[in-house]
């Protein structure tokens, strides 16, 4: 059983659990880079600077498509079953599972564990979860707080399929590219790419910086294996809704294998169809896995978002101009051409019938600048006082785009990453404290502006959005707000 | 009579999400005009590529008129097929009532990239034969070019590249031009990519269906096959395979 690390650490931060991962840790940190059962060898299998030795599969890592949560889950799996095979040998725990680390919680547990800024373990040695800085993001290493909008899993648990595009999905977006563009699943987005810049920090070549933030050097840090448990277990819990949730049935899923180490280092094999039940297929829960119902009486009928869209998504408007975030605050205007002003003012809108969406597309930058983006919808740039929460409609990460850019990566990206929200509720609601009539719109449209605000950064953080474009009906009024904050 | 509604119904959603359909149909015509073409120029036991090859005067007339048709229809056949689902993007990221506009803009721009390289490329074929080598040192030169080409890092650059996206502004002059701009701008990765196979078909003419065929399924698997089963290396192991056939065959094409 995987349990919440906090869970463990109520009383004293080294839970016999916690503390033989971190003795774990320190044994397969001891071994050489040529043994599959090292720390570094299994986080080579992730990503890495370093070439790949005759025989590895390294820097196999999927994001970006709908194989992200089935390889992480096997990635987890057989890692998981290393570091058991260490802890055994070292006389640990005998029913050893990786903790998952649930950040979507009030203080502390949406700081960082505690046995995870711990210079040293309770017997005086070295804590080998303990990273010097900048391994992490100063402010999270030192316990700050992650704010809800980065932890929360909301948006990813709302949508009820698991492939989109079109339209936001769980999973991730086809691969190969019949859909033209493949593209992170809601999930992937937030919190778990967040998550990653978020403790991170600011990124540097050969993993000299933050590790969480590059993906060659992600499953270095120790609290990768419990993040991604976290996003794990979150996957469990969305199959476990009543919202139509569904794994996908399409056998190019299904029966994509995928190779990894086992504790003996014996190259080992997957496929989806293996591992879409962890319980049955790899024998392990979540200690707080709810009765399907429980969830299913408080989603059920919020979202009336259609399974299958029966026609493809409607452009109804679009921004006229790229736009780059180098450092400035920043308006972005989307048009609204007057042939979908009715769509946009009709029922189906105003009632929720038709979904909307909200598209950041065609995404370039040279490297991951260690920030968040924050998107907003008719947010007054000037208005310090705006319910932010009220205007939020999703993050935008940069996380991995650096590999996106290499056409000789192993990796399945497609070029240009690019984010779908569902901005459905937003806009409704925004719409319900502002009713206007068909005239009138016609004149705001014309005059409604976005915002969008960023904080100086790095040099690397030029960031080319295409569109910020809407797709299907919309409400006009409803100005898009960029922020790119300093969490 | 319901049953048949229902099913108008399912054709028009089918539809909806392949808005590039018209551009599809367009490319069967194509074809069939090639088909018509290879009919009836075989009958006549004539052949457009090998007119006037030999005065240097005669290179541009050669190249004018009939051959820059022939290479056009060719280009829509063989080079439009692996561009389809950029035009089905622009279609569904344009406004409804530009969409048409959108994708022909899109399409037209695309292709006219192609026949100003068809202009080059069939200038220089001819140009070299006028200089007078053997007709299948041609060929071979051609295919082991294209072969090597298939190795490079620029044409994996071009394949990754050419499913980036540009952006394309919702209405007016922006709106256009940003088709055009993604046109031009596809065609030109496409020009990387598939430029040396393009090469060996102003080489061995528009004659050739089943080179024709085989090309564009190679082109269009190479394109959709995802990263991690590059097909380029098995296209450019054809492509010598082919090489060493022409050696071994003497005035096979
Ligand atoms: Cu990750």
């Amino acid at each position: 059983m995987r349990r919440d690390v906090w869970g463990l650490q109520a009383d004293d931060p080294w839970d016999p659990i916690t503390e033989a991962y971190a003795r774990a840790v320190a044994v397969m940190q001891a071994r050489p880079i040529t043994d599959p059962t090292s720390w570094s060898y299994q986080a080579a299998i992730h990503a890495t600077f370093a070439a790949a030795p005759p025989g590895a599969v390294w820097n196999d890592c999927q994001h970006g498509s709908w194989y992200f949560l089935s390889w992480h889950r096997m990635y987890l799996y057989y890692f998981e079953r290393i570091v058991r095979a260490a802890v055994q040998s070292i006389g640990g725990p005998a029913d050893f599972a990786i903790p998952y680390w649930n950040y979507d919680q009030p203080f502390p547990n949406n700081t960082l564990p505690q046995p995870f800024r711990e210079p040293t373990l309770p017997d005086g040695s070295p804590n080998p979860l303990f990273l010097p800085p900048p391994s992490r993001r100063d402010s999270i290493a030192n316990g700050a707080q992650l704010p809800p909008a980065a932890t929360s899993s909301s948006a990813a648990m709302a949508t009820t399929n698991f492939i989109g595009p079109p339209g936001p999905g769980f999973g991730g977006g086809v691969l190969p590219p019949t859909h033209f563009a493949g593209s992170a699943g809601a999930l992937e987005q937030t919190p778990h790419n967040v998550i990653h810049v978020l403790v991170g920090g600011n990124p540097s070549g050969q993993c000299q910086g933050g590790l969480m933030v590059d993906p060659r050097c992600a499953a270095l840090d120790p609290i990768f294996w419990l993040h991604h448990a976290n996003i794990d277990r979150l996957w469990n819990r969305w199959l476990a809704l009543d919202n139509g949730s569904a794994n996908p049935d399409e056998t190019a899923w299904l029966d994509q294998s995928f190779t990894f180490r086992d504790e003996t280092g014996a190259a080992v094999t997957l496929t989806g169809a293996q591992i879409v039940d962890s319980a049955e297929q790899l024998h392990y829960v979540y200690d707080d896995q709810p009765p399907a119902q429980d969830m299913a009486v408080s989603m059920n009928g919020t979202f009336p978002t259609p399974r299958e869209p029966a026609e493809p998504p409607e452009m109804v408007a679009a921004t006229e101009q790229t736009v780059d975030l180098v450092g400035d605050a920043r308006s972005i205007q989307l048009t609204v051409p007057p042939s979908t002003v009715s769509l946009l003012a009709s029922d189906d809108v105003r009632t929720g019938a038709r979904a909307l969406y909200l598209n950041v597309e065609d995404i370039e930058a040279e490297q991951n600048p260690g920030v968040v983006y924050v998107v907003f919808l008719n947010m007054a740039s000037d208005d310090p006082g705006a319910d932010r929460a009220r205007h939020h409609v999703g993050n935008v990460t940069l996380f991995g785009i650096e590999q996106m850019n290499d056409p000789d990566a192993a990796h399945p990206g497609v070029p240009g990453l690019r984010h779908t929200f569902d901005v459905t509720r937003v806009v409704g609601e925004l719409n319900e404290s502002r009713p206007v009539g068909p005239e009138r719109h016609h004149r705001d449209l014309r005059t409604h502006h976005a915002d969008a605000a960023t904080r100086p950064g790095g040099s690397h953080g030029r960031r080319r959005g295409n569109g910020c474009r809407r797709t299907r009906a919309d409400r006009p009024r409803q100005p898009l707000r960029v922020l790119r904050d300093h969490w | 009579m319901t049953d048949r509604s229902s099913a108008v119904r399912r054709m028009g959603v089918t539809l909806a999400w392949r808005p590039e359909w018209p551009v599809a149909v367009i490319v069967v015509m194509a074809w069939v005009a090639l088909i018509a073409i290879h009919a009836s120029s075989s009958m006549q036991g004539a052949h457009a590529a090998h007119v006037g090859a030999a005065a240097p005067t005669a290179l541009l007339a050669a190249v004018g008129g009939w051959a820059l048709v022939s290479w056009a229809l060719m280009s829509v056949a063989m080079m439009v097929p692996v561009t389809l689902p950029a035009v089905r993007h622009v279609g569904l990221n344009s406004i409804r009532r530009r969409r048409r506009r959108a994708m022909a803009l899109y399409a037209a721009s695309y292709v006219a990239v192609w026949v100003a390289f068809g202009v080059l490329a069939l200038v220089l074929v001819a140009a070299l034969r006028s200089t007078g080598p053997d007709e299948r040192l041609l060929v071979l030169g051609t295919l082991v070019i294209a072969a090597l080409w298939q190795l490079t890092r620029w044409k994996r650059r071009a394949v990754v590249a050419c499913q980036r996206t540009v952006p394309l502004p919702p209405t007016g002059w922006r709106a256009d031009a940003g088709c055009v701009r993604f046109g031009v701008r596809q065609a030109g990765r496409c020009v990387v990519s598939c430029g040396p196979l393009m090469l060996l078909m102003a080489v061995i003419g528009h004659g050739n269906l089943v080179v024709m065929a085989a090309l564009t399924v190679g082109i269009v698997a190479e394109r959709r096959t995802s990263i991690r089963g590059r097909l380029a290396v098995p296209v450019g192991g054809a492509l010598a395979a082919a090489a060493v056939w022409t050696v071994l065959f003497s005035g096979a094409t």
